[in-house]
């Protein structure tokens, strides 16, 4: 009984996220053991503390001697931000189109759809390379560019769901009322499709700390030196084989942050879309 | 007395509803269901026979247990959700319960077929009909070619009133009308030759006329070849046009069983008798309907005692601690049986 | 509000309306008492929801009117068109369906007050308190979600919203046949009750024409888009005039076993919209067909023999 109870609640992901990036995100200014800024050239290239380094830099140093561990952990900030930043954006646009097209449908579904048809098929680091070009590397380019490359989505899905809800009575039920286009949509659409738009957005913080890090890695996302996690890998990769605990962590942290967001939205997907037993 | 429902009363009258050969005897059936307001007993201690050339009504609401009663009897029951948990189907003799999915298969569409409610998810869209039907014929005969099975879908066609089956046999499901899509699914029904079709609530999507079309096809199709029907529905209108014996379903159980006309003409159990006399009729005005009380129960928890209890007018305390047996109702039927205590008070004793 | 008791409450005028080329509705004429039923009746395809559409101004006509208290109500704007969203409510099909899960009961209920009126939280309350009580709930209930009702319950609480702002007409499409057989007498009654409390007119939508004699004060027999027969209920039940309603008549379930009637079961189905037949639309599949003049002569509407009773079938004298 009590087994059960704990598999009804996903504790691993969120511990793991707990740990890796919203603990370190919102304290990483006193959790940090160093300055993720600072050099300590006396301690450069310093291993990790179970391959022979010390307490001190338990992750081990880069090249410049900066603490693996506290880079990471000012990393997750920027992974956090950029996520819920570009994702609220993009869901926000996305939603809003994709309503907008489902409930009026006629042109503005047309051109709506044909724009998210374009946008799906622009590569999305080409996208944020021109962005780059233009306005230089700079975090807002990063959260545009992945608002850009999300709204689509969620256009596409929210209009799908539109489409069914908006024949549905109470639809016609709230119009008999006398209600106002903007009110049914707002007010009895919209709430049908917040679950979606949830369980959506939790699986895009995956997609997004990928593309925030092969952004950051291409170098054309959050300028140097932050320390985001995409740079981090970057910045390792000369020295994979000699000191391959600098790619190494960050690389960890990627990994375990994109599986335990995932595994969260598997859950809250199954959670707010249960499926009935019919009998 | 101390497991009432477990009497058959059937058992008793043995023979005496007997038009043909004896196909289908289920006993005691039961199937559980867990959900996550937890377990449900969604058929809880059905019993009944079927004979050949004999339509069987079972009558009951949503969450009566009628749908499930017959999904447990062909052992497609939702999985994992649903457990069969007790009983015996016997099939001409054999227990279908014991039976593994690959003698299942073959029991299921050769001998027993199923029409459902709703033509459009019966069919598959991109098959067209003729299609579909040589594809069962060809699991379940395997006898003959490909030109032999073709004849016999055109003939399948043919016996449910398809016009032009030599044309139809190359429509896809999205060329015909809700009508004729049932009709096509009755050919698919018998094609291989079944010895009975379960039917549920096949005629509630379809259009009154229609409707009738259906119910008439039904019956002549019975006539010619003594198929045996299991017809499901929630309306005593259909089982009074189509069905020689009845079985009323509540929650779970069976609350009645016996002939149509006796059970229409003498309802013993009040459930019954409410349900009769809220029908709307078209024959005459009514001033008022009267109505059944309450909600149809909820399937978890349900009260220990007789389950129509909390809508019965005259439930009294013992209706609703202890379930009453099935009791023989006094008509000139024999085989008309209630479970409710009332009766044992009309009886002065059993 | 004298001259409202002389004029009906709804009344269709030559309505019409096309989509594309099939002619849903086409050329309707009826009319509507305050605190009367009349009743649309016939099988799918027969254009009896675009009928309820047009009258909810949910689609515009292609031709011809709808007229509420003698307004033309798609010609209405501004507080005239609020005013007649106040007055004229529907009560839909399925329960399931019509009542949005994510808000609850007191909002449901309350809709068409807060969207037309400017009503205090208090009153709102009251008025749906009251409302709640007259469809046989409790006002504790308001503040629950639809998913923790039954079907018939739903309804209720359907019923509670169209009646919130005392309408004068409401649309009642299908409104017990999703709901489960023990549950149809009691919501049917409750109708009846409302609509001597409330005097509400009723227009009932429906496909099968037995069910609709309970409920009827008139009848309106619905064939591929046209009223084949239109008559008060009681003389429609005992004399139906034309080949189709008598048909459909017979298609209703008996009531009993040994209930024998005329079976008339019609051959094939109702023809496609797109392509309706020329004369009398009922022609291919009528059982009284006389010849010629049916596939050539639409047949126009004629005296049925009582008081208020019209049928369009060459088998009557003009």
């Amino acid at each position: 009984m009590k087994l059960s109870r704990l598999r009804r609640y996903p504790l691993l992901p969120i511990a793991v996220l707990l740990a890796i990036l919203f603990i370190p995100a919102l304290f990483a200014e006193w959790l940090a053991p160093h300055d993720p800024y600072q050099s300590h050239l006396r301690n450069r290239l310093q291993p990790p503390v179970f391959w022979g380094g010390t307490w001190d830099f338990v992750l081990g140093t880069d090249r410049l001697g900066r603490c693996v561990l506290s880079r990471i952990m000012h990393g997750a900030q920027y992974a956090l931000a950029i996520s819920a930043v570009g994702i609220f954006v993009g869901a926000a646009i996305g939603t809003l189109l994709g309503l907008v097209a489902g409930y009026a449908r006629g042109w503005t579904d047309i051109v709506v759809m044909r724009l998210v048809d374009i946008s799906l098929a622009l590569p999305s680091i080409l996208l944020a390379l021109a962005f780059a070009a233009a306005w230089g590397p700079s975090f807002e380019a990063v959260i545009i560019v992945v608002a850009f490359v999300l709204w689509a989505y969620f256009a596409r899905q929210i209009r799908a769901e539109v489409l069914s809800i908006r024949e549905r009575d109470f639809v016609a039920r709230a119009r008999v009322a006398g209600g106002s286009h903007a009110r049914i949509v707002l007010l009895h659409i919209l709430p049908n499709v917040v679950n979606t738009v949830v369980v959506m957005a939790t699986l895009q913080v995956g997609v997004v700390i990928l593309l925030e890090a092969a952004l950051s890695f291409l170098g054309i996302g959050v300028p140097r030196p932050t320390p985001a996690w995409g740079l981090l890998v970057a910045d390792g990769r000369w020295l994979v084989v000699s000191a391959w605990w600098i790619s190494f962590f960050p690389g960890v942290a990627i990994l375990l942050a994109v599986l335990s967001v995932n595994l969260l939205g598997d859950w809250l997907r199954d959670r707010l879309d249960p499926e009935l037993i019919e009998v | 007395m101390t497991r009432p429902s477990r009497s058959t009363p059937l058992e008793e009258t043995r023979g005496a509803s007997a038009s043909g050969e004896l196909l289908l005897e289920v006993r005691d059936l039961r199937t559980h269901l867990d959900t996550k307001n937890g377990l449900v007993r969604a058929v809880d201690g059905v019993s009944f026979r079927l004979h050949s050339g004999e339509t069987l009504g079972i009558i009951g609401e949503s969450g009566s247990g009628k749908s499930m009663t017959v999904l447990s009897m062909l052992q497609v029951v939702p999985k994992p959700a649903a457990r069969i948990v007790g009983g015996e189907v016997l099939y001409r003799g054999q227990n279908l319960l014991e039976k593994n999915e690959r003698e299942m298969r073959r029991i299921r569409g050769r001998e027993i077929a199923m029409i459902l409610q709703d033509p459009q998810t019966s069919l598959n869209p991109v098959f067209t009909i003729g299609n579909q039907i040589v594809e069962a014929l060809r699991l379940h005969r395997r006898d003959g070619g490909g030109k032999a099975l073709v004849h016999r879908a055109v003939e399948a066609l043919r016996q449910v009133r398809i016009a032009a089956p030599e044309e139809r046999i190359r429509s896809y499901p999205h060329e015909m009308s809700g009508g004729m899509k049932q009709r096509a699914v009755g050919a698919l029904a018998i094609s291989c030759g079944p010895r009975i079709i379960v039917a549920d609530e096949p005629t509630t999507s379809l259009d009154v006329t229609i409707q009738a079309q259906y119910l008439r096809l039904l019956r002549d199709l019975q006539r010619e070849t003594g198929l045996a029907i299991l017809f499901i529905t929630h309306d005593f209108g259909i089982v009074a046009k189509l069905c020689r014996h009845l079985l009323v379903m509540y929650a779970g159980r069976v609350v009645e069983a016996g002939p149509v006309r006796a059970v229409f003409n003498n309802p013993a159990h009040p459930y019954t008798r409410a349900l009769l006399g809220s029908v709307v009729r078209a024959d005459t005005k009514a001033e008022r309907l009267e109505a059944i009380a309450g909600q149809p129960p909820a399937l978890w928890g349900l009260p220990s005692g007789c389950r129509f209890a909390p809508r019965c007018p005259h439930a009294d305390d013992r209706c609703r601690k202890e379930y009453p047996p099935q009791l023989r109702v006094r008509d000139e039927a024999s085989d008309h049986v209630a479970s409710c205590w009332r009766l044992e008070e009309s009886h002065g004793n059993r | 509000m004298e001259t409202a008791d002389v004029a009906d409450l709804l009344e269709a005028r030559r309505l019409r309306k096309h989509f594309g080329r099939v002619a849903a509705v086409d050329g309707l004429d009826f009319s509507l008492k305050r605190g009367r039923t009349l009743a649309v009746v016939g099988e799918s395809g027969c254009g009896k929801t675009t009928t309820a559409k047009l009258i909810l101004r949910l689609e515009q006509p292609s031709s011809g009117q709808v007229l509420v208290d003698g307004e033309d109500v798609h010609t209405l704007h501004g507080g005239a068109l609020r005013r007649f969203r106040m007055r004229v409510q529907a009560v839909f099909q399925d329960p399931w369906s019509s009542l949005n899960p994510r808000k609850r009961v007191r909002s449901l209920v309350a809709e068409p007050l807060i969207v037309n009126e400017r009503l205090g939280r208090k009153e709102v309350d009251r008025r749906v308190d009251r409302v709640l009580r007259d469809v046989g709930m409790r006002p504790e209930q308001a503040r629950n979600f639809p998913h923790e009702f039954s079907g018939g319950q739903r309804q209720r609480i359907a019923i509670a919203s169209a009646l919130i702002s005392n309408p004068a007409l409401i649309i009642l499409d299908e409104p017990v046949s999703a709901l489960d057989v023990s549950i149809r007498a009691q919501i049917m009654n409750l109708f009846k009750d409302l609509q001597r409390e409330y005097e509400v007119g009723y227009l009932l939508v429906a496909h099968d024409l037995g069910t609709t004699r309970y409920m009827a004060d008139d009848i309106a027999v619905m064939y591929l888009g046209q009223i084949v027969e239109y008559a008060p209920s009681e003389d429609l039940f005992e004399r139906p005039r034309h080949p189709y309603t008598q048909a459909l008549l017979s298609a209703t379930l008996p009531a009993h076993p040994d209930e024998t009637k005329e079976e008339i079961v019609l051959p094939g189905e109702v023809p496609s919209p797109l392509d309706p037949p020329s004369g009398c639309r009922f022609n291919p599949r009528c059982p009284a067909k006389l010849g010629p003049i049916c596939e050539r002569t639409t047949p126009a509407v004629r005296d049925g023999g009582a008081r208020g009773h019209t049928v369009a079938c060459h088998l009557y004298p003009e």
